[in-house]
């Protein structure tokens, strides 16, 4: 035993001040992290609110808010705000429904085709953001094929059919949205405790009353957390509103106001979005924090009940079906029309020619491939700085405790809640002059600013993803590493990053659908030298080439089910080899 | 191998408050050294510092003259055992175990026959190239209990590294730690809140409540002459009597109990703090082992009270009474009559047992 006398006490390292302590790689990704956001997103989100109080309705001067109170006198631009709501709301019904209900059918009863229904209704989600509205328009739209084959099939007036306007849109959103609340309940349903179910039975509980007091409260938080990301993504949409010409939304304002030169009001009603957007990210996330029903008991969730009866096996079979056909339409039209010849689809039901003409063009030479691989390059640059960034950020926001966490936690996902229009908007505005976040360059005009608009709207995903395997990381595993003597980097590279790399992996793949995907932004932002894919199809179907445009559709279809094949892959291992 | 010297040492955290309130410790080398308290002492806490993992507000840690309070964890060269393992699930069992030889930068031949030597020692050898996730949860305590040995630290700390066992392979652990110990004579801190982990291994026990240490010693020691009262409470099954000094008789004393009934104890036995002085307050503590079913010559130190609870556990009856002094535990072992509940029986305090720690203030 040694004894030791005061002196000796004292000696030794001295402690050191906290900030010190705080290791510089933190405090480097974080000074980065508030670089990019005051750079990139709060700084051209207040250009943009700068430019709504000027003077001049295209140049930014003077200070004025007539502009403001002309924006809400104005009854087109009211009637846009009431419009952008209301088509949020029946989005969320619609949606709802139909979502809810597919999840229930598909996953309460066993009867037969039922996995391949349940396979078949995730494809809308492979669904490429434009050529996929496309596809709806000349499906349920005017003249669409649907409302044709009623009047051929049935005799009954094609024209009683026809989507327009406000249909047409509420149409796609329900079948684009669906799988925000067809995922969420699914998985409640999977996991929800039979032993509740089966307790509240024991204490005489009719199937009814389990039903309405047992189930569908469990399902609540599956159903509002649907609910908040429909309204919000209802509120953003911009590509249903523009093919189905439905211009009393705020998104369709923006981009006429643009169109017209009206900078100012564009701004005005960005700005007022934004604000939307704001508050619903603040509901979503505080909601987020609240408890989720888990199960408690072990043995996993209710079995399904089979069916027997032969007349319930059909009407389930019945029901199941065709929402199900339904549902995949969309893809099978823009397959249908990628081998339909021009000319060759006008007064029938199905094509009356069909051509191998447009997937020729896969080996026609470069320039057809050019749409491609600009989308490709731009999506991998920004999705490898979104990694690296979202990623560390996440590692500092969960290991990190400081003030001011949650308003930064709400900054990182701002863009994500923000509109595409209304990001396109803020970077123009932030960046058609120099400035210093471009290294005194204008980036409008070059190649820089698409990438650079990807970027701003992937952190958020990847820092999403990488936050929730983050805290499923025992944060002991980085102890343990310390203390057999790693360095902090030697554990995070040994340890913490291979185990995250999953996480990191999910959420840069999503990304990079969103990017392969993109058209909100891009169409206000892109040069024509460096056309995505998105502005491809869409040039390509005005011009009448829907053939083309259907086969830059179907790359994107291809490209999105090859990258959730990879994603559940990545799933299956991980639920194969469960983490201590 | 190290001794460990803790001196005044202090922890207070924003959200719990102080959790570790001054601690004097010194750990001798070659010590197997248990924390021992119940949830939220501050017993992990403190080990959480001499790992290196938190920092104190006051005080020092010295590893013999060494002072390593500030020092970074992964230069404390302390192995660490967890309570729940914290292998690495993406390694096998030797990648697992090989971690800190790669960190010191051990030659590869050299790495793998240490590895190999350590797994054989735990009896792992044939599991080196499982992924962790495959083991049993015993086997994976061994893993972590390799790992944290086979860069042969000058310190060992185990936190809890038993409580996700079930009985029987606590048991077993138990005898493995305690051979591995006088193996390798590593100096080893023991965190635990089970008491019988705590008296069957340890050299010598701290025993923590509330962020202070109430009493150092052997496990005999703490378990016979406890300091305090929450000691003589927490370690076994005792009877805590608050009673009154009524007068001293050459080595025995009378004590006035709750109510109002005279108990005699011996003089001797009561921790250092303990005045005899008339009128003093104190604790008079009986085991529940040591009490028995009187006879008919007994006549002092006896209570009378109703059978609230019998619980038949193989090798002894534990019983309580309901009397006049409140609840007495009973252990009833061999061939006494088998009472049942609402029974009546009147039982000894036997003034030999009888053991005085000071009033709590």
């Amino acid at each position: 035993m040694v004894t030791l006398t005061n002196a000796q006490r004292v000696t030794g390292p001295a402690r050191r001040p906290s900030w010190i302590r705080r290791r510089w790689s933190t405090a480097l990704t974080l000074a980065l992290l508030l670089v990019v956001i005051v750079g990139y997103v709060i700084g051209p989100m207040i250009a943009t609110a700068r430019r709504s109080v000027s003077q001049d309705k295209a140049q930014v001067l003077g200070f004025s808010f007539k502009a403001w109170a002309d924006f809400f006198a104005n009854p087109t631009q009211t009637s846009a705000i009431g419009g952008s709501i209301v088509v949020s709301l029946l989005s969320v019904l619609c949606a709802g429904v139909l979502g809810t209900g597919v999840a229930i059918l598909l996953t309460r009863w066993e009867f037969p085709g039922r996995r391949v229904c349940q396979v078949l209704a995730l494809l809308p989600i492979a669904l490429p953001p434009l050529m996929g509205v496309w596809s709806f328009k000349l499906l349920f739209g005017v003249g669409g094929r649907i409302p044709f084959a009623m009047e051929e099939w049935f005799g009954l007036d094609q024209k009683m059919f026809w989507l327009q306007g406000i249909g047409g849109v509420l149409i796609v959103h329900a079948m684009t949205m669906y799988p925000y609340f067809f995922l969420t309940v699914s998985a409640a349903l999977a996991n929800a405790d039979a032993s509740l179910e089966e307790a509240a039975a024991s204490m005489g509980a009719g199937k009814a009353r389990i039903w309405m007091r047992v189930i569908l409260p469990m399902l609540t938080p599956a159903l509002v957390a649907g609910s908040l990301i429909t309204f919000m993504s209802a509120m953003s949409s911009y590509t249903a509103p523009l093919l189905f010409q439905y211009t009393d939304v705020m998104t369709q304002q923006i981009v006429i106001a643009k169109t017209n030169g009206d900078m100012r009001l564009a701004s005005i009603i960005s700005t007022t979005l934004a604000v939307i957007s704001i508050v619903f990210l603040a509901i979503i996330r505080s909601y987020e924090q609240r408890k989720v029903y888990r199960t408690q008991s072990k043995g996993g969730g209710r079995k399904r009940s089979t069916v027997t009866s032969t007349p319930a096996k059909v009407v389930l079979f019945v029901i199941a079906v065709p929402v199900t056909v339904f549902l995949v339409l969309p893809i099978v039209m823009i397959a249908v029309l990628s081998f339909t010849a021009k000319g060759g689809w006008l007064r029938t039901v199905l094509p009356s020619e069909y051509t191998l003409e447009w997937w020729g063009k896969l080996f026609s030479g470069f320039e057809f491939w050019r749409p491609v691989t600009n989308s490709l390059l731009m999506s991998v640059i920004a999705v490898g700085g979104a990694m690296i960034l979202g990623a560390g950020a996440a590692y500092v926001m969960s290991r990190m405790r400081f003030r001011g966490k949650l308003a930064l936690d709400i900054a990182i996902m701002l863009p994500w809640a923000l509109p595409g229009t209304v990001v396109a908007i803020n970077l123009i505005t932030a960046f058609s002059s120099p400035s210093p976040f471009a290294f005194g360059q204008v980036l409008v005009g070059t190649f820089a600013i698409l990438p650079l608009a990807y970027f701003v709207r992937f952190n958020p995903l990847i820092f999403r993803s990488t936050f929730a395997s983050l805290s499923q990381l025992d944060p002991n595993l980085e102890d343990a590493a310390r203390s057999l003597g790693a360095t902090w980097w030697h554990a995070f590279r040994r340890i913490v990053l291979p185990l995250l790399s999953r996480g990191i992996m999910a959420g840069a793949l999503l990304a990079f659908v969103d990017g392969v995907g993109e058209f909100v932004a891009s169409v206000l932002i892109y040069t024509p030298e460096w056309i995505p894919l998105s502005i491809a199809v869409n040039n390509e179907n005005y011009q009448g080439n829907i053939g083309v445009g259907s086969v830059y559709g179907m790359i994107q279809v291809l490209l999105v089910l090859g990258v959730l094949i990879v994603t559940r892959r990545m799933e299956a291992r991980e639920t194969a080899a469960p983490a201590l | 191998m190290v001794s460990v010297t803790l001196h005044k040492l202090r922890k207070s955290f924003s959200r719990s408050g102080t959790v570790v309130d001054g601690i004097d410790l010194t750990i001798a080398d070659g010590e197997f050294f248990t924390l021992l308290g119940p949830s939220g002492c501050g017993k992990s806490t403190t080990l959480r510092m001499i790992a290196g993992f938190e920092e104190p507000d006051e005080g020092t840690i010295h590893f013999d003259d060494r002072n390593v309070t500030y020092a970074p964890a992964n230069k404390r060269d302390v192995g660490l055992v967890f309570q729940n393992y914290a292998l690495f699930p993406h390694m096998s069992v030797a990648r697992n175990v090989g971690f800190g030889l790669d960190v010191r930068k051990v030659q590869r031949a050299e790495a793998d026959r240490r590895i190999a030597d350590v797994l054989g020692q735990v009896g792992l050898a044939a599991q080196a190239n499982a992924r962790v996730d495959e083991l049993s949860g015993g086997q994976q305590q061994r893993v972590a209990l390799a790992r944290a040995l086979v860069f042969r630290p000058q310190l060992l700390l185990l936190d809890e590294p038993m409580s996700n066992l079930d009985a029987k392979l606590r048991q077993e652990m138990r005898g493995a730690l305690r051979d591995l110990h006088a193996e390798t004579g590593i100096t080893s801190v023991y965190v635990t809140h089970d008491q019988a982990e705590a008296l069957a291994m340890s050299t010598r026990i701290a025993v923590m409540n509330t962020a202070i240490v109430h009493q150092v010693g052997t496990p005999d020691e703490v378990y016979s002459r406890p300091l305090t009262a929450f000691v003589a409470g927490f370690l076994g099954r005792n009877n805590l009597l608050d009673a009154t000094v009524r007068g001293i008789e050459g080595e025995r004393a009378t004590l006035t109990l709750a109510d109002g009934g005279a108990l005699v104890v011996r003089t001797a036995n009561a921790a250092p703090g303990v005045s005899f002085e008339t009128g003093s307050a104190v604790i008079a503590t009986v085991r529940a082992e040591s009490v028995r079913p009187a006879g008919p010559a007994d006549a002092a130190n006896t209570v009378t009270g109703t059978v609230a609870d019998v619980d038949f556990i193989g090798y002894s009856l534990s019983c309580e009474l309901d009397t006049p002094l409140g609840r007495i535990k009973v252990d009833l072992t061999g061939t006494h009559a088998r009472p049942e509940r609402g029974d009546s029986l009147r039982v000894v305090l036997p003034e030999e047992a009888a053991y005085c720690v000071p009033a709590e203030r």
